[in-house]
């Protein structure tokens, strides 16, 4: 191997201070992204604006191939998997009829209760262009960016579910953040009992959940959703249902963010919250004012008359 | 043997291929395994055999284009890069001796050290620890991915850059 084949040539000078120099160098930029997250952002958008014609060549072997491999292990599983879907199909077809009669009476109550109609939110369709699951950083690429009218921070789904969010757009490519990654934070609820809870990524395929009420009332099988809290993304969006792992709760999340090559990104404009006004109840009380001075005594002298009079 | 400048230049080079190479936003494996620090092995290689060609600056830059491509904050492998660098720096008698298996132990020792310190950093950054896993099948990863490019770089380094002329 290469050290004690090749001559090794002696160091002359002395390295230290460079090295001193570099690191805190290092160590000031992380301190500067720290506070200021966008630094490389611009720069990675342009990279993969200029790298989305190759990624896209490249994209198809790698994706057949994998492909491929899923199918040669599959087969193998053809005959308990048959079984799976049919089983989920009749559950499906059950719930489809449940839907379909709640949705006719959610229409009734809103028009009975002259409910204000849900803006629309309007979609892009992207195609995943590339995929990197590393350590730290987990993220997709998309071949739609700024031009088709891809905004940081918009909600990306699947047939089934939340993906992630975008985390850097540019002209013609956009980075998907998953919700599994380290870096993703969503507030969400989780139905039935309506718990407001925040959902981490940990790098694993089941996120965290961590429920602002510790006594809230949750239990593996209930179903997360986006809550929509901040506008940052559409309300009511199937993310996944509890499951516990190592005595914690995690989401099993519905979307699979390594499979499935075409996405939906979700165009969202949240209501801004208006403040009401102000009445006259919502005032602190008046402090308590001090006793009035006592009045001055009467005098049974009379007044000095003007000497003129 | 090419000119000077040019050999000046393939070990950074070298380093810029293998930035670019890992990440990559493809992988045979469904992102399953994680793609290998190529950028550190050429780093570790001309450290060792030609320090002249792989500055302190050279193994900075490095780390930053990782960090930039990789999506990390910037600073995170630019620092573990240096920390990497600085060990070589001191140790270098000690890495030089090893040969055969020993020194794909060697280069394991400074994959190490520039994973824990990528490790610590994120932690701090994130003000939460990260699952070591992941981290663990990074460093696996690279040491592996090492074997058969320490004979691609070798190869380079024979036909492209060749020793140093110079007496020290």
């Amino acid at each position: 191997m290469a050290n004690g084949f090749w001559r090794n040539a002696r160091v002359r000078g002395d390295n230290r201070v460079s090295l001193a120099a570099f690191a805190l160098l290092a160590l000031l930029l992380l301190m500067l992204s720290r506070a200021q997250v966008n630094v490389f952002d611009r720069t990675r958008a342009e990279i993969s604006d200029a790298t989305a014609p190759l990624l896209t060549k490249l994209e198809a072997p790698f994706d057949g191939f994998n492909h491929w491999i899923g199918n040669l292990t599959g087969i193998f599983n053809v005959y308990s998997e048959n079984l799976r879907l049919k089983d989920e199909n009749a559950r499906l077809r059950q719930w489809q009829g449940a839907a379909i009669l709640l949705q006719g009476r959610v229409a009734n109550y809103e028009r009975l209760l002259h409910a204000v109609p849900r803006r629309d939110t309007s979609s892009v369709l992207a195609h995943v262009i590339g995929r990197s699951g590393r350590p730290y950083l987990q993220t997709m690429i998309l071949d739609a960016g700024k031009a088709e009218g891809v905004r940081p921070g918009e909600a990306v789904l699947d047939a089934r579910g939340l993906i992630g969010r975008i985390l850097v757009a540019g002209d013609h490519t956009s980075w998907v953040l998953p919700l599994k990654d380290l870096n993703s934070r969503i507030p969400v609820t989780i139905a039935p009992g309506n718990a407001q809870a925040i959902l981490s990524g940990n790098n694993t395929s089941n996120p965290g959940i961590e429920t602002f009420d510790p006594r809230a009332q949750i239990k593996p099988g209930d179903v997360v959703f986006t809550s929509g809290d901040g506008g940052l993304l559409p309300p009511g969006l199937p993310i996944g249902t509890l499951i516990v792992r190592s005595d914690r709760y995690r989401v099993a999340l519905f979307a699979d963010a390594n499979s499935g090559s075409d996405v939906e990104v979700l165009d969202f404009k949240g209501v801004p919250e208006t403040q009401p006004a102000p009445s006259p109840a919502d005032l602190p009380p008046a402090p308590p004012q001090a006793a009035p001075a006592p009045a001055a005594p009467v005098s049974s002298v009379p007044a000095v008359v003007d000497g003129n009079e | 043997m090419v000119g000077g400048l040019f050999a000046g230049i393939v070990p950074f080079a070298c380093g810029v291929l293998g930035a670019v190479l890992a990440n990559l936003p493809v992988s045979f494996t469904s992102g399953l395994l994680p793609p290998p620090l190529l950028a550190l092995m050429p780093v570790y290689f001309w450290t060792l055999v030609r320090p002249d060609l792989m500055p302190p600056w050279a193994a900075f830059v490095l780390g930053l284009l990782q960090d930039l491509l990789s999506g990390m904050p910037p600073g995170v492998w630019a620092a573990s890069f240096i920390a990497a660098y600085a060990l070589i720096d001191r140790q270098r008698d000690s890495f030089a001796s090893l040969s055969g298996w020993a020194a794909i132990l060697g280069f394991g020792v400074v994959a190490l050290v520039a994973s824990v310190c990528a490790f610590l950093l994120v932690s701090f950054y994130f003000l939460r620890i990260p699952p070591v896993t992941p981290a663990l099948g990074l460093l696996v990863v690279t040491v592996v991915f090492y074997m058969p490019t320490a004979l691609l770089l070798g190869g380079v380094h024979r036909r492209l850059v060749g020793s140093a002329r110079t007496q020290f």
